[in-house]
């Protein structure tokens, strides 16, 4: 958070390379949601590059309080969700993350994937920032701009829901 | 929480995820440099620029509206100043355009909320009261400028003009005055569509009383007597209506 505090600080004084180091510090993170978001590794780049030059934009409206990575996944949230509504619903991009190499054979972490995938978009939201990206239930629920007991509720759902389709044995 | 989906769910966090490309980071950050670059600046909004901004969102439609209704009245009176007929009807002609004047303000109900203006009114730094206060006031230097014109067209065409002006100018104008804001601080919904119904009967009114061929004029003390009842109620309308709603996010 100090670095982000000293980076802001750079900024409003003019120093605009602040503004890379910014984006260099947060592009993996974003671009590894909207990977979570799309269907390709070219439509996860252009969200990405979207994202940042929507935050970059309003920057100035932009309070800092030590919460420019909510900031930016809350763009982020907004921007999947538009080429989500723009596009066909994607399933969750394992093929990509499972190229590497050791992760060809891991079946039913693929499949665990996809059940992810088959949630409702709510719940899947909150598995996604909780567990993919290792977000507190405070920092999600900024977010998505829901109060605290409506995320706590849906994450309780979706892990029900995962367990039950576990217990099922659906894999 | 089950031992396997545990596991399955630390694996999410684990799970390695496509490798960004530093060539796409190296676009992104020229994108970003020139939206930054082309960014809105935002500026200082202070006591001075508010009230200017306020003044054209709220007045500019009302004031635009008076000066047509100002051109109407100089090319209606331009092309029928030498028929007898005006003179004769000119009463009933200028209690209808005081009427008409008064229900200028109609345009200016709601706009704030139409054009989503509560959010920054809500932000200034004046009260909502002394904003509702200012609204009036501009809208009043258009009904001044407005009046002025008809008293001087009245003075220059009639020979004793000022019963006709306390009578058929300021009685109408007055009341309907009032009748506009008690609406709207006492109806919430379609008080416009009311307003502009009393509005309009209100003209008919006039123009059926002006219009008789020996329009009844009240004595000039009496004219008065009414005008300053009319103003008083006035007042204490407007100052209800900012009292009631200037506290809250009441927009005229």
């Amino acid at each position: 958070m100090g670095q982000d505090e000293a980076l802001f600080k750079r900024l409003r004084s003019g120093d605009s390379s602040a503004l890379d180091a910014l984006i260099r510090m947060y592009y993996p993170d974003i671009f590894r949601y909207c990977m979570w978001h799309t269907d390709s590794r070219q439509a996860a780049e252009d969200a990405t590059q979207e994202i940042f030059c929507k935050a970059v934009q309003h920057l100035d409206g932009y309070t800092h309080h030590g919460k420019f990575k909510a900031y930016l996944y809350k763009i982020a949230v907004t921007t999947c969700a538009d080429l989500w509504r723009c596009t066909e619903p994607v399933s969750l991009p394992v093929s990509e993350a499972y190229i590497e190499p050791g992760f060809e054979g891991i079946e039913s972490d693929i499949a665990f994937t996809q059940m992810i995938s088959l949630l409702p978009a709510a719940q899947r939201e909150v598995i996604i920032l909780r567990y993919v990206h290792g977000l507190k239930l405070r920092e999600i629920a900024d977010i998505l701009q829901e109060p605290l007991r409506t995320i706590q509720s849906r994450l309780r759902t979706a892990l029900k829901t995962l367990e039950h389709k576990l217990k099922e044995g659906a894999f | 929480m089950r031992k396997d989906l545990r596991q399955h769910i630390q694996k999410l966090r684990e799970m390695p995820a496509a490798e960004p490309s530093s060539l796409h980071l190296a676009v992104t950050i020229q994108a970003a440099h020139t939206a930054y670059a082309s960014r809105r600046k935002m500026w200082h909004l202070g006591g001075f620029r508010s009230i200017l901004c306020q003044l054209r969102f709220t007045a500019r439609p009302v004031w635009l509206v008076q000066g047509l209704t100002l051109l109407g009245l100089s090319l209606f009176t331009l092309a029928a100043r030498r028929s007898e007929q005006f003179v004769r009807d000119l009463p009933a002609f200028v209690s209808v355009l005081a009427v008409l004047v008064s229900m200028t303000p109609l345009l200016l109900y709601g706009r704030p909320q139409t054009y989503g203006m509560q959010e920054l009114e809500a932000t200034l730094r004046i009260s909502h009261a002394k904003q509702l206060l200012a609204k009036l006031c501009a809208v009043g230097i258009g009904h001044v400028v407005c009046l002025a014109v008809l008293i001087l067209l009245t003075v220059s065409t009639m020979v004793q003009p000022w019963q006709t002006i306390l009578t058929f100018i300021f009685i109408p104008f007055l009341l309907s005055c009032v009748l506009q804001l008690f609406l709207q601080s006492h109806l919430r919904q379609h008080s416009r569509a009311v307003s502009a119904g009393v509005g309009i009967g209100l003209g008919a009114i006039c123009w059926t009383l002006a219009g008789t061929p020996a329009p009844i004029f009240p004595s000039v003390g009496t004219a008065l007597a009414i005008c300053a009842v009319l103003l008083l109620l006035l007042c204490a309308q407007c100052r209800s209506l900012i009292r009631t709603h200037g506290q809250k996010a009441f927009s005229l």
